[in-house]
């Protein structure tokens, strides 16, 4: 081949806006990219000016974005900007010294972003020192017209723009000015408003305190002028909130819970998780301080929980939605909320900062559509983490409902009693003075009736509660009947497709002597099948039953029934049982079917954890430690982990989804011991590394 | 026409005499059927045998193998397009994970039985059409053309104006990605074999 023949790509004007097209398909994200642009140039003020993008235009549309950064020399703009393709910033990540900001628009789009935004780019920019600004001309429609004017391939790289310099009053000024005109869309005041929003959040309060970036929004058709960026004062208004952090060189990340006993949420200390150290700040707003927001911010919302990577958003990222119910719950914070409609904490009332590092946390992947996270063990864990957060305000969210009905039923106990000494300082009165005794009459009478009231109120209040906590408890059996509806509904089409292929290959292929073994054998199995469909309706059946009179039980022969009602099943998952009771132990006056309740659910998780487990054993143990009884289930399962301790006792929360658990069976156990005055826990495994046990204990009186 | 039929589910623990099974095998006795339970075991079967004509019921879902019907699915297509997969499921489709269904769809040549309501017959009805498909698809007739002559593997097939050449393996793979020169040689053979057809 001769080597003086070579043939050189090019690539015409209309290539450049179908891979700009292609990175950047929304205008607020297209903004967002020069905003970033301006953060890494180390930039501490920009203003974004809009002038006449709305519908009546009143002059030149133009977007104009100022910044104090440290501009561009004419070197940057040539070797740089203008060439498709390089980022230097993919070399050097951080911004200069002594900013030295974590680089957020390393992709170098900044420029197709321009693109997106108008037809006509004007860059003045300046470096400190320099004695001239330099001012570049790009106006992309004029290429494109050319090009079509003249039926020929206009190619990119022929293009010129011009550039001029300017004189500086200030050799020490410095910054980057782009003026974009001919706007392409029009930005509506709801868009500005979002690009706010939006805006506000790209920088952490955390990230933005020893070089504060301000964002300053003006767009006069609208009479918007607005500071788009949040501190850490903006959210001081909040119920309650709290910090985590972590310590890599000890192994040590910070996770929140709630205290019962101070009925305040605390931090300790777990090992370091997948996912890497984070940084943790979650604030909740009950229903005053919500309101006090709105007020306050009436341009913002509450909207949950956000990640920032290097102190810049990551996800949501300015997500092309309005209307806020439509948005994406990346986190899945409200696709539980649901779920327990009493305390979940929902998006709306938390502001959540998350704070990860492309250095501590690398396997936290942004997805390639930059609204998620690639969906790895490492993220997944994140999210249960966060969840697990959030688990703590929902503590504190319930005690505070506790403690309001409490005050609520004081303040009532306590009217009946004041009015009650009325009426005695009263009739002491008229005793005293008998000729006040036919004024005072009519008062006393009153203040009968109103005690009587009062009295009747308290008594309606009370049967209020009691019939609020039966609809509560209904409630919460009909969503563990849709569970167990669900497994039986499973089970029983899993054994009837067993019997239609028998009864198939009979309809098909009966009567063949030949096959006389094989017709026998589908017999058989067909009606094992059957008497396997009877037990799992009957299983079923037990929980319509609402026998839940009290009486006296030998628990020691319940737990033994229990265990070999679930003999077939152990025996097809080859589990190992032990049942040690040291005693016979007779229960008074108590209700069988809750202690059924209890078993069946943990040893249904028991089997569900043991599923993976190469030594499968289930071991049940009962002893009497003084006025207590205390029944021990531990398996050899897959374990839960310490911080979830508390957590897996919740409803609908669990660790065993892959297996098909939903996460109903230990809150039962939790609201069935409970009745019966007991408490449970998780404790440390009775089988060492492995495994879980629970421990539960009664009251208990020989 | 021989070929296997392989079955990948971990309820058919009783292997060549699952009914479903012994049924398929009565009606088409030319096919070599393989019951596996064991979805890793299964897939290394179906891998080892690659130069086989080969349909694959897989089951969606195995409980307790990390292994699932879409991972079968997806290393199964890596190696070859000369066989047919067909997804089995007890559960309804809705029932089955969004991304899955769409990794199931967007395959070429995938079909789904349902467990519950499809029948014997239906399942040899698929069984037929997939064996037309094998008479007829382009690249799956290479495909075989090439394993009973491997000496034509490497001879150049087609060369573009000024460009790289490609030999028949190479030209395979292009079809089976469906790339550019994949699509432009199946179109030219068809071009050819209709003008071929015309004029003769």
């Amino acid at each position: 081949m001769n080597d003086n023949q070579v043939l050189k790509w090019r690539f015409d004007v209309s290539t450049f806006r179908l891979i700009g097209r292609d990175l950047i398909t929304d205008r607020v994200t297209a903004l967002f990219e020069l905003v970033k642009n301006c953060y890494d140039a180390n930039a501490t003020e920009i203003t974004i000016i809009f002038n006449n993008v709305g519908l009546e235009k009143n002059g030149k549309s133009s977007i104009i974005i100022k910044d104090d950064g440290i501009g561009m020399s004419f070197a940057d703009i040539r070797d740089k900007w203008m060439v498709i393709g390089t980022s230097n910033k993919r070399s050097n990540p951080y911004s200069p010294k002594p900013f030295h900001r974590k680089c957020v628009g390393e992709k170098g789009i900044g420029r197709f972003a321009v693109d997106k935004l108008g037809d006509k780019v004007n860059i003045i920019t300046k470096q400190e020192g320099e004695n001239q600004w330099l001012d570049v001309e790009i106006d992309w429609e004029a290429y494109y017209k050319q090009s079509a004017e003249k039926h020929d391939i206009k190619l990119f790289t022929d293009i010129e723009n011009h550039y001029e310099f300017h004189d500086s009053d200030n050799p020490n000024d410095h910054g980057t000015t782009l003026t974009i005109t001919n706007v392409r869309e029009i930005w509506l005041e709801n868009d500005i408003k979002r690009f706010v929003e939006e805006a506000a959040k790209l920088v952490s309060p955390f990230a933005n305190m020893s070089y504060p970036m301000q964002i300053k929004v003006v767009a006069p058709e609208y009479g918007i002028e607005t500071m788009a960026t949040k501190n850490l004062d903006d959210v001081s208004i909040a119920t309650i909130d709290f910090t985590l952090d972590f310590d890599l060189s000890a192994n040590k990340q910070d996770t929140a819970y709630f205290n019962e006993d101070t009925g305040m949420i605390k931090i300790k200390t777990i090992p370091i998780k997948s996912f890497g150290g984070i940084k943790m700040k979650v604030y909740f707003f009950d229903d005053t301080a919500r309101r006090r927001y709105r007020k306050e911010f009436p341009n913002n919302q509450i909207d949950g929980v956000k990640i920032y990577r290097d102190g810049i958003i990551t996800t949501p990222f300015a997500e092309n939605e309005s209307d806020d119910d439509k948005k994406r719950d990346v986190l899945g914070i409200d696709k539980r909320l649901w779920k327990d409609i009493f305390d979940r904490v929902s998006t709306r009332e938390i502001i959540g900062i998350v704070e990860i590092t492309k250095n501590d946390n690398p396997m936290i992947i942004d997805a390639t559509n930059r609204q998620d996270f690639v969906d790895n063990e490492q993220y997944r864990d994140l999210k249960e983490f966060i969840i697990t957060q959030l688990d703590a305000i929902e503590g504190y969210k319930k005690y505070l409902r506790k403690q309001k009905r409490k005050e609520n039923s004081n303040t009532l106990e306590s009217a009946g009693q004041e009015i009650q000494s009325f009426i005695s300082s009263v009739e002491n009165i008229a005793q005293q003075n008998p000729n006040l005794k036919d004024s005072l009459t009519p008062v006393v009478e009153q203040a009968k009736k109103t005690g009587k009231a009062v009295r009747t109120a308290i008594k309606e209040k009370k049967e209020a509660e009691e019939e609020f906590a039966r609809k509560e408890s209904i409630y919460m059996s009909i969503m563990s009947l849709q569970e167990y509806a669900i497994h039986i509904t499973h089970a029983v089409r899993t054994t009837l497709n067993k019997i239609r292929d028998r009864v198939e290959y009979f309809n098909l292929f009966y009567p063949d002597p030949t096959e006389e073994d094989i017709f026998k054998r589908y017999a058989k199995e067909m009606y094992i099948e059957f008497l396997n469909a009877n037990k799992v309706i009957d299983y079923m059946l037990s929980y319509s039953q609402s026998n839940i009179q009290p009486e006296d039980i030998e628990l020691d022969e319940t737990i033994k029934e229990i265990f070999t009602e679930y003999k077939t099943l152990f025996d097809a998952n080859d589990i190992t049982t032990e049942i040690i009771i040291p005693e016979k132990i007779m229960l008074r006056n108590t209700r069988q079917q809750f202690f059924r309740d209890i078993l069946q659910n943990l040893l249904d998780n028991s089997i569900k954890a043991v599923k993976d487990s190469s030594q499968k054993i289930i071991r049940c143990t009962v002893v009497i430690e003084k006025e207590k009884l205390v029944i021990m289930l531990s398996d050899t399962g897959c374990g839960i982990p310490e911080e979830k301790r508390t957590w897996v006792f919740g409803i609908y929360n669990t660790t065993t989804q892959d297996q098909g658990g939903a996460g109903i069976g230990l809150y039962i156990v939790k609201t069935r011991v409970e009745s019966l005055q007991g408490n449970v826990s998780i404790i440390d495994s009775e089988f060492g590394n492995i495994g879980t046990t629970v421990r539960i204990e009664l009251p208990f009186k020989k | 026409m021989n070929y296997k039929l392989v079955f990948i589910d971990d309820n058919m623990r009783e292997g060549n005499d699952n009914p479903f099974v012994r049924s398929i095998g009565k009606f088409k006795k030319e096919a070599d059927i393989s019951v596996f339970t064991d979805p890793q075991k299964g897939l290394n079967f179906v891998i080892e045998n690659l130069n086989s004509r080969m349909i694959v019921f897989v089951d969606c879902k195995f409980d307790g193998y990390g292994l699932q019907g879409i991972n079968i699915l997806k290393q199964i297509r890596e190696q070859t397009s000369l066989l047919y997969i067909v997804m089995m499921s007890a559960n309804a489709i809705s029932q089955i994970a969004g991304l899955d269904i769409i990794e199931m769809i967007n395959e070429d040549y995938i079909w789904f039985f349902d467990r519950n309501n499809g029948t014997v017959t239906d399942a040899c009805n698929l069984i037929d059409k997939i064996c037309k498909l094998w008479t007829t698809r382009f690249d799956c007739v290479l495909e075989e053309w090439i394993i009973r002559h491997p000496e034509d593997a490497d001879k150049y097939a087609y060369k573009e104006l000024g460009g790289k050449s490609y030999t028949w393996a190479e030209i395979l793979t292009e079809l089976r990605h469906q790339t550019a020169i994949g699509k432009v040689f199946e179109g030219m053979v068809n071009d050819y074999y209709i003008y071929h057809f015309i004029n003769s």
